[in-house]
């Protein structure tokens, strides 16, 4: 493995844990859209207070690394990938800025209006952002961004990105409705556990089959990607399926726990299958990683920063998930039982 | 115990303030590259980090990050004792404030002088508009206010050799102007200059002021109690936040037309993309619209705080908890 592909491993390392601990607080906004109204989706809503509260915007930390990653180790590819995908990249930031204010106002709102306006610009965030992520993933998964500037809007709006987008919201529903169906049955939220998990259930189905259709578009489509799925990145297409069929099986016999792991594992296989099947490409068909790679005492430096990131950084995101994952918090009052 | 807790907040700060500051001084002060035929080689990013600018410009911003939370935050307080809230913690929270801005207004200026210092040499071009410069001289005058029109300053006020003196150490030293540098890389003096006198004069202003305000409450008279001084501490929150946002409108504007100091142009370093002015314009009124809904949102917290103690809604949104229990309770059955 060369320095640059260990820097792009690094890099791809953010994806998958950004897929995963976002992909769970984008859908537990989605969720918050579905909840009907005050009344009705009021525990619901509380759940998801709770459960994404405490580490509300942290996740978009493994953005950021991404980003970082990506234009100090490929500043040129990184320059097309921002030049052509600019417009879907405009309406992730805006979602992200959206979200969190929407999420941040809602709670403190002075009146109920208020609040349900918040709450909304919250929720409908919350399904944007995914979407134009998943379509920028596959605009760039289709050979779309050339090492240079692409269409402006053609580039995005291709068969793949279509089924990235749809793909990423529902793969973000899925893991929020699992992750909250855990985080309810801990609290001993019995009827709001099984609600939640049905909805795992329901939208983990649907995932499946629209991962299934997708194969047609993606094949015609997607040329590169295809090839890669069927061969290299075969494995984890696999792995997925088998995790994706386990955490199904775990939620129809209520054991959300267990769901959870599966889950996660589903979401994380099939990201690290995408990017397999991509190899070498960082932009497929126009950029390899070892073209685009900067200057080597960069790279080094970048490693370094990994490093001490490492260090320093993860032990404290690992003990603030640890915190909220305790009794403790679980059993917090803010949350109706 | 507490000071353990706020270490990692206090480092992270400092390493933050010093990595963000550090590529803006790489700007100013490119540094750990070769450009051969256009390209980029030898890079050495620790170079590159600690360019000539760096530890000038950390400096500067770090303490003018002091600077401003502290006129701001005593002036939050300054409002509530002017609306009469005469107790002892907006006291408190008032005077710890105004201790930390008060010492970085005192250090601020020693720090801009050093930072200063550098630019003769590296942006002369930046130097010159800051001062209004238009020829290279020694014993230059201080241009105190004043346009250019047609390459003529008009209307400020000149005071022999103290320019000479202020940006270069002593009164017969040369003041770099305009004339040192092509018509197409020259900044837009106006904008440069007077910015800069912005953040000179308000700096000067609130560290008198904040000196002022000590040595009378060391006479025994509390300041605290005078309306007026009151006024003066309200109007020196927002004040500060304008200091800072001049000193960059200087460094930045003064750059021009540069984005990395005679490497490269802001010209050749733009997105090809059209529509520019459209996501500025959408990013301007999104900021907008959020930056009055969250102070509205503040503000209507402040008050139900203080009326009732109270400022959470019970649920995101929905009835009061005691109704949800038993809705649950029903959905159970």
């Amino acid at each position: 493995m060369s320095l640059a592909e260990f820097c792009a491993a690094l890099m791809f390392l953010g994806v998958v844990a950004y897929a995963i601990f976002a992909g769970a607080d984008f859908g537990s906004g989605v969720w918050d859209l579905l909840a009907g109204d005050a009344r009705k989706g009021a525990t619901m809503r509380a759940q998801i207070d709770q459960s994404i509260g405490p580490v509300w915007e942290a996740n978009h930390v493994w953005l950021i690394y991404v980003l970082v990653f990506m234009w100090t180790a490929f500043p040129t590819a990184f320059a097309s990938m921002i030049t052509t995908l600019f417009v879907p990249w405009l309406f992730v930031a805006l979602g992200i800025v959206l979200r969190g204010s929407g999420f941040a106002f809602r709670k403190f709102a002075a009146t109920m209006e208020q609040a349900r306006l918040f709450g909304a610009t919250f929720a409908a965030s919350s399904v944007i952002t995914p979407f134009f992520l998943g379509m920028i993933a596959g605009a760039i998964a289709s050979g779309r961004v050339p090492d240079d500037s692409g269409g402006l809007w053609s580039s995005w709006t291709g068969p793949t990105s279509w089924v990235g987008g749809a793909l990423a919201v529902l793969t973000c529903s899925f893991l929020a409705a699992t992750f909250l169906a855990a985080d309810a049955s801990r609290a001993g939220r019995m009827v709001l556990a099984h609600e939640c998990g049905r909805r795992a259930l329901l939208s983990g189905v649907l995932t499946g089959a629209v991962a299934l259709i997708a194969i047609y578009p993606i094949e015609s489509d997607a040329n590169h990607l295809a090839d890669g799925l069927q061969s290299r990145a075969a494995p984890f297409v696999v792995l997925s399926a088998i995790a994706g069929l386990f955490a199904l099986a775990r939620l129809r016999a209520r054991r959300y726990a267990r769901a959870r792991v599966g889950a996660v594992i589903a979401v994380a296989s099939v990201v690290i299958g995408w990017g397999v099947a991509q190899y070498p490409h960082l932009l497929v068909d126009h950029v390899e990683i070892a073209d685009a790679a900067g200057a080597r005492s960069t790279l080094i430096g970048l490693i370094i920063v990994f490093a001490i990131a490492a260090v320093t950084a993860v032990p404290a995101m690992v003990w603030l998930f640890v915190l909220v994952n305790r009794t403790d918090w679980t059993n917090h009052d803010s949350v109706p039982s | 115990m507490l000071l353990k807790r706020l270490f990692p907040l206090l480092v992270s700060g400092l390493v933050g303030t010093f990595c963000v500051v550090a590529v803006n001084a790489w700007m100013n002060s490119p540094a750990g590259f070769r450009l051969v035929n256009g390209d980029v080689t030898d890079v050495d990013p620790l170079a590159a980090m600690f360019n000539d600018a760096t530890w000038t410009q950390v400096a500067h911003m770090f303490v003018a990050a002091y600077f401003v939370v502290g006129f701001v935050v005593a002036a939050v307080y300054a409002g509530g004792m002017l609306r009469g809230r005469r107790d002892r913690l907006h006291q408190l929270a008032f005077t710890t404030a105004f201790a930390f801005a008060t010492t970085a207004a005192l250090i601020q200026p020693l720090i801009g002088h050093v930072a200063g210092m550098r630019l003769a040499e590296h942006q002369p071009a930046k130097l010159a508009a800051m001062e209004l410069a238009t020829t290279t001289e020694d014993h230059a005058p201080l241009i105190i206010g004043g346009v250019l029109i047609d390459g003529e300053v008009r209307g400020g006020i000149e005071i022999p050799s103290v320019g000479s003196f202020l940006a270069r150490g002593w009164f017969d030293r040369d003041l770099p102007g305009l004339d040192q540098v092509p018509e197409a890389d020259r900044p837009p003096a106006n904008v440069v200059h007077n910015s800069f006198q912005v953040m000179v004069g308000i700096g000067t202003g609130l560290a008198l002021f904040s000196q002022w305000f000590w040595w009378r409450r060391r006479r025994g008279r509390d300041p605290i109690a005078s309306t007026r001084v009151l006024q003066i501490a309200l109007a020196a929150g927002p004040l500060a936040v304008v200091a800072l946002e001049a000193g960059w409108t200087t460094t930045e504007v003064g750059r021009q037309p540069w984005i990395v100091q005679d490497v490269l142009r802001v010209k050749d370093a733009v997105t090809p993309n059209g529509g520019i002015w459209i996501s500025l314009s959408v990013t301007v009124v999104v900021y907008a619209v959020l930056g009055v809904i969250a102070t509205r949102v503040i503000r209507s917290m402040s008050r139900r705080w203080r009326e009732n103690g109270e400022i959470d809604l019970p649920t995101p949104y929905g009835p009061p908890a005691h109704e949800l229990h038993e809705a649950e309770e029903v959905g159970a059955s």
